[in-house]
Parts: C-alpha cells; structure tokens; sequence
C-alpha cells in the first residue's frame, strides 16, 4: 500500500480518537492526567457534529449548551454515527485553549488560546507560536496514548466494550467505568512531535 | 490574518529531510525566485500564485529581515485570480462577434476568428477589473520542522504543498491521523500494524468498511 492509500485508508483513526477521548473525557469529567503535562481538563464544549460512517451525509449538528453529555448525541452514537467535528476545551495551569478539532485530518480550527501579553510584534508572534504548539503537544500525547492503546490486545479485550457499555447506557449517567489499566503509553518520547 | 494576528485555524504540515547548512542565503535565493508575480491584462494566464512578506501582499522584495523570526521563516502565500463572470463574458463575445461579422460582411465566423475574438474581450474585460486577491500566511519552525498553513482548503493546501517543496527542495508531509501516528515514532512494528488496522466496530450488527 503506498503513502496515500495509507493516508485514506487510515482516516477513521481520527474519529476513533475522538470518540476515545470524549469517552475517557465523561468518565473523568474532563480531569485526566496526560504525559509530560500532568493533570489537565479536556472537556467537549457546546459544538459536536457525527456522521454516518458510510453515508458522510447522514449527519447530526449539535449546537450550544453541552452536546456530548445529551442524549440526542448518544442515540446518534447508538445509530452507529462516529465523531466527525467537536469543539473541546483544554485548560492547564489555569490557562484555557478552545479548538475545533475534525477527526479526518485531525486539523485544529478556530483555536483560541490564551491571553497573549507581549505587545511587541515579534514577541507577540513567538507567545501565540508557543501557547499553539503547547496545544499541539497535547494534543499529540492524547493521541500517542490513543495509539499505543489502540494497536495493543487491551483496545479490543478491554477498552472497546467498556466504550460500548458507555454508548450503549440509556440513562446517560456518566460510568466511572474508564479502563485506566488498559492503557498504554508506549516507550518514552524520543522528541515532541 | 494568521501567523502574526487573527483566526488560528492552519493545516499542519511536517517537513522532511535536513536543512542545508547555507540555507539562508539559499532560501532567500529561492524565495526570491518563487516571489508573486502581479498579473498582467494581456497575460494569457488567469492566476498568478507566489511568495510575498508576511503582512506585505504588496511588496515583493525580500531580506532575511522580512522572513526570518527568529527559528521561524515566515510568509505568506498570494493568489491572484482574474474572475470574469461567465455570462459576462458570453454577452460580451457575442456583442463582439456581431460587430465584426458586420464589419467584415460575414454570415459565419471561423473556429480562429471565434478564439481571436474571445482572447480580445477577455482582454478588454481584465483591463476593466482588478484581479481577486487572496493571501495566505505560512509559518515554518525550522527547529521542529513543521509548518503552519493558514488555510484548510483541499485545493489550496495541495498547491501550496507542491510551492514549497519547489522552493525549498524538502517534502512535506500533510497532518492526517496517519502520518500524526507515524510522527510519533512508534516504532516500525507499530508502524507495520497501522498498515492493517482495522476500523472498530462500537455497535454490532452495523457495517463498519
């Protein structure tokens, strides 16, 4: 298989990152604790969007208050819709980013990252450089740990059918039933990437 | 709007291969050489796409002063387009194929006549109007070798994928689950396994492929 077909074929790990973390997300009620940042809070926030996995048309907009804790968003789960599109909230140290992530590229839109000080022109371009890459390093550790898990026996053994118990509960109480063990971070990180 | 101010929305794009050890003076070369080149009403061609500063669309000269910040090569990609409107366009072919064909006492015009006609209204119309202008900032980290495009736009990010790697001779790699995963270097086990990993399957009974 060649660069792009790889490229095309793998797609849907995007949409099973999302889904992953907006899992763990509930479970823990945003708190969750990422490699080589310590605790923080990844919440979903008031925008959500899924689509059918092999109709792209058959699509679910939610808008405002707080979508992936309706109900609404988990019968669209229970349907077999998968994340395309979700608004999240990151705050770490009391600094707060807001970013739509889309699952297909895992591309960052509207981000808004925290108050920048400098008033400097060059300066100012260096701290939004810095606070977006912090972002993006965070980002990537979800998503390392996502993979690690993913590509090991515990995602089909462990995780998946807890995040099918939770997709699945109709009362739409939040499970502290997140599988922590079956996690995995895979070796230290050589570099950021 | 982008790398120094306004919306952050960018594609992630991953560089590969090494920096040369002059590059500055290369780069500069380079982008100098691949710098916007305004369109011209005669020109046959309809889009013009280039290098300009970062926040100067208009200026196309360059120093290491305008581009460099810092770890940072900063610039922004310009587009111009001529848009004439197409029923515009067809109602004034028209119009200038009666006039000639009176002038000329012809009932019936060539394929050439047709095509010299049509080259010269759209000539005459491009003189009429300024050409669409878009700019589109790109910032490179040179230490960690990834660059930030200011656009999300299929069309626009393959083409300004294709610009850089023309100037600077490294290829890019566009962020994609994929190519994220790989970037976190895995190892070539995992590598191997992401090759075949396939889709979960959350509800039973419903098609996942």
């Amino acid at each position: 298989m060649d660069l792009i077909d790889l490229i095309e074929t793998r797609r849907f790990l995007g949409s099973e990152f999302m889904m992953w973390l907006w899992f763990k997300s509930e479970c823990y009620d945003g708190l969750m604790e990422v490699e080589e940042h310590g605790e923080l809070e990844v919440l979903f926030d008031d925008a959500l969007v899924l689509e059918a996995y092999l109709a792209e048309t058959e699509r679910n907009t939610f808008k405002g208050g707080a979508p992936a804790y309706s109900p609404e968003a988990k019968v669209a789960l229970q349907q077999g819709k998968r994340v395309s599109r979700a608004k999240i909230r990151v705050i770490k140290d009391g600094r707060e980013w807001l970013l739509t992530l889309k699952a297909e590229g895992l591309d960052f839109s509207s981000v808004k990252i925290p108050a920048v000080l400098s008033r400097e022109e060059d300066e100012k371009f260096y701290e939004r450089m810095y606070l977006v890459e912090e972002l993006e390093d965070i980002i990537n550790a979800l998503y390392r740990t996502f993979i690690f898990t993913r590509l090991s026996p515990q995602w089909h053994e462990v995780m998946v059918p807890a995040m099918k118990t939770w997709i699945m509960a109709e009362d739409g109480v939040v499970p502290d039933v997140y599988p922590e063990a079956a996690e995995q971070q895979g070796p230290a990180m050589a570099k950021s990437a | 709007m982008g790398a120094l101010s306004g919306t952050l929305s960018y594609k992630l794009f991953y560089v590969q291969g090494e920096v040369p050890e002059n590059w500055q003076e290369l780069y500069l070369q380079q982008i100098r050489k691949n710098a916007f080149k305004p369109l011209k009403p005669e020109d046959e061609e309809e889009v013009s796409e280039g290098w300009v500063p970062v926040e100067r669309p208009l200026q196309i000269s360059f120093d290491l002063h305008t581009l460099l910040f810092d770890h940072f090569i900063n610039l922004g990609f310009r587009q111009d387009k001529y848009a004439i409107p197409s029923a515009l366009l067809k109602a004034h072919v028209e119009e200038a194929e009666r006039e000639y064909m009176i002038q000329n006492d012809k009932q019936r015009l060539s394929k050439f006549e047709r095509e010299d006609i049509k080259i010269m209204v759209k000539r005459k119309l491009k003189e009429k109007q300024l050409p669409r202008m878009k700019v589109i900032d790109m910032s490179w980290d040179l230490q960690k070798g990834r660059v930030r495009f200011w656009s999300q736009s299929g069309n626009v990010c393959e083409l300004f994928q294709g610009y850089f790697e023309d100037t600077f001779g490294l290829k890019l790699l566009p962020g994609n689950p994929y190519i994220n995963a790989v970037q976190l270097e895995p190892g070539p086990e995992k590598i191997e396994e992401l090759a075949v990993v396939e889709p979960t399957n959350f509800i039973e009974g419903l098609p996942q492929r």
